[in-house]
């Protein structure tokens, strides 16, 4: 039980990165693998307003929100809007690109160093009922839960959502109907950053900050796959498994076998069921 | 006047060792090296249109495989070096088969987790790979004879690179080059002609592991020294590059660009400090700007030399058009 209950707060994240993935994947039909970096990002611009400023935590979580999502709008402007009519294996590359951009940029101002993230919440366990829970993961759950009910209102409810939903389904037909395609794609990138670049905040205190921290991301990538590459519950779904097996894994047999399981459960789902836990069919349409 | 120039580039080839130094000679050998890398992935990524994320992968098990089976099983070095390329290969069946097997770019993910693993796994197997210590791989001995200098290991490095550059030149252009040609540009097209989509994307996944694994084989001995740090997502990326920069669908780009990206940074020394960065602009930009590469540039401008010429759609020729999910 106590495996569980700390491997959800760890599923919790991944589901946070594996939604970055699948909007932009859902929108743009880019495979993006920099989605780790953004974690990355986010977590250094954390950690640097925390530094010269010390913002309240709502305030610095607001600005790395915002900050994250304007980098994301650049990365589309700069890199997508041009190979938007690009094969996907050439746009894969292009998030590779990225990757390697961010990583690299943030060793030469950072340095290879692990910063420790001063903690937000209150680090110490406690005891209730049998299990120790801390305050920070309850209030990491919590935010990320909100961060979720937040963008399935967002996509359910609002107009721009509803606007996002319709080009996913057919780009085509949206742009016929006025929605502007290239907004939609924009906006995806900006969530999907700003999602990133969060999680990286609330994961900071957790890992510490250093420019390789985006391994995270390749986790993630495992969650999304087993949850369903083109479902948005199926990322929430699939973060929370992984985090889950992946803790019961360390438990019960030892750490090196809990890295590689997000690796082995990505292959048992491709051969078992490749669409994922809640994925639905992919018809190829000519 | 094409005879005349090919007797003349092999003679060069041969007697090149006479003109280098010791360290010219070394990157000489490198160079050999990243082309059966980038040979193996242009038949992957340029022709097939699928991506591996985890090559270094590939070719850390072939340098791994290969110095072990030397140094502990006593195999000699001229079977050892393919069977690390085999061992590769085999592995990658393990990976390709269920990735490849649906639509979709999940080889790219799965790769992405596999080269982790592999430096995970070349990390903590210490009682096998010495675990971050490394390896230390001896030069080969070839029945008596000794190829402990840079000079005489690069025949070894030649024959094998020019085989294998032979090799994919035919490849490209047989039937079975065809297919994967066509599987990129479009998969129902291809699957309607009556091509075995998973078949065909599995082989050109395991050739292109087998490439890496042997270039793996050969560049143990060569650098006398191998660890798990040589062999990861930066590495990947960068052989990933060198068919971007040369001309990702083409043979000769894919000689260019291994050529060009190890050569330059034993030239840019001073940056040192900036070449992921420089190489991570200089990909995007490649890509937006430059999508057939080097080679894909000046065969457009030897092409427009030409009005009068009749233009032959190449089979290079990579569709723009996105394929509708």
């Amino acid at each position: 039980m106590q495996l569980i209950i700390s491997g959800l707060t760890v599923g919790f994240l991944y589901a946070l990165i594996g939604l970055g993935f699948v909007i932009i994947y859902k929108a743009t039909s880019i495979l993006n693998i920099a989605q780790g970096e953004m974690v990355m990002l986010g977590a250094f611009i954390g950690y640097t307003l925390n530094l010269y400023f010390k913002l309240p935590f709502p305030v610095l979580f607001l600005s790395v929100f915002v900050l994250t999502a304007l980098f994301g709008i650049l990365i589309d402007l700069i890199a997508f809007r041009p190979l938007r009519h690009a094969p996907e294996s050439t746009l894969i590359m292009a998030t590779l690109a990225i990757l390697i951009i961010i990583q690299s940029g943030a060793r030469l101002v950072w340095g290879d160093d692990v910063y420790p993230f001063p903690p937000v919440f209150n680090p110490m366990a406690k005891r209730v009922g049998g299990i120790f829970i801390t305050p920070q993961n309850v209030w990491l759950m919590i935010i990320a839960a909100g961060l979720m009910a937040a963008l399935f209102v967002f996509f359910q409810f609002t107009k721009t959502g509803k606007a996002m939903r319709a080009t996913q389904q057919r780009p085509e037909t949206a742009s016929l109907m006025g929605i502007s395609v290239k907004r939609v794609f924009s906006l995806s990138w900006a969530i999907s950053s700003a999602l990133g670049g969060v999680t990286g905040v609330l994961v900071a205190p957790l890992l510490g900050v250093s420019p390789s921290m985006g391994w995270i991301g390749i986790k993630a990538y495992a969650a999304v796959i087993l949850g369903g590459f083109n479902s948005l519950p199926g990322a929430v779904v699939g973060g929370l498994s992984l985090g889950i097996i992946e803790n019961l894994a360390g438990g019960y047999l030892s750490s090196a076998v809990k890295e590689i399981t997000g690796f082995f459960v990505l292959i048992l789902v491709l051969v078992i069921r490749p669409t994922g836990l809640l994925g639905g069919k992919v018809v190829k349409k000519v | 006047m094409k005879r005349v120039l090919t007797i003349a580039f092999t003679v060069w080839l041969l007697v090149l060792p006479l003109f280098l130094g010791r360290y010219h000679m070394y990157v000489v050998n490198l160079v050999g090296i990243s082309i059966i890398l980038a040979l193996g992935l242009a038949v992957l990524t340029g022709f097939t249109g699928q991506i591996s994320l985890g090559h270094a992968a590939f070719f850390g098990i072939g340098a791994y495989a290969s110095a072990l089976l030397t140094s502990k099983l006593a195999i000699p070095f001229w079977l050892s070096f393919p069977l690390g390329g085999i061992l590769a290969a085999l592995i990658s069946l393990g990976i390709g088969l269920p990735a490849l097997r649906i639509r979709g770019h999940y080889l790219a993910l799965a790769t992405l987790g596999f080269g982790q693993i592999i430096q995970l796994i070349l990390i903590h197997w210490d009682s096998l790979t010495n675990g971050p210590r490394g390896l230390v791989v001896a030069r080969p001995t070839l029945g008596g004879l000794k190829f402990s200098s840079d000079s005489s290991y690069y025949y070894i490095i030649l024959i094998v690179a020019a085989f294998l550059t032979w090799f994919s030149w035919n490849l490209v252009r047989s039937r079975i080059g065809r297919a994967f040609i066509s599987i990129r540009d479009s998969s129902v097209a291809s699957a309607s002609l009556g091509i075995n989509l998973t078949r065909y994307k599995v082989v050109a996944f395991l050739l292109s592991s087998f490439f890496a694994g042997v270039a793996g084989g050969l560049y143990g001995p060569l650098v006398k020294f191998i660890d798990p740090l040589g062999f990861g997502l930066w590495q990947s990326a960068l052989y990933l590059m060198m068919i971007v920069v040369g001309g990702m669908a083409s043979i000769p780009g894919a000689l260019i660009g291994a050529v060009l990206l190890t050569v330059l940074p034993e030239i840019l020394r001073g940056f040192a400090e900036y070449r992921e960065l420089i190489y991570g602009i200089a990909l995007l930009l490649c890509l937006i700007f430059m999508p057939s590469g080097i080679y894909g540039l000046f065969r457009d401008i030897g092409r427009k030399m030409k009005p009068n010429a009749i233009v032959v759609e190449s089979p290079e020729r990579v569709l723009s058009e996105k394929e509708a999910v």
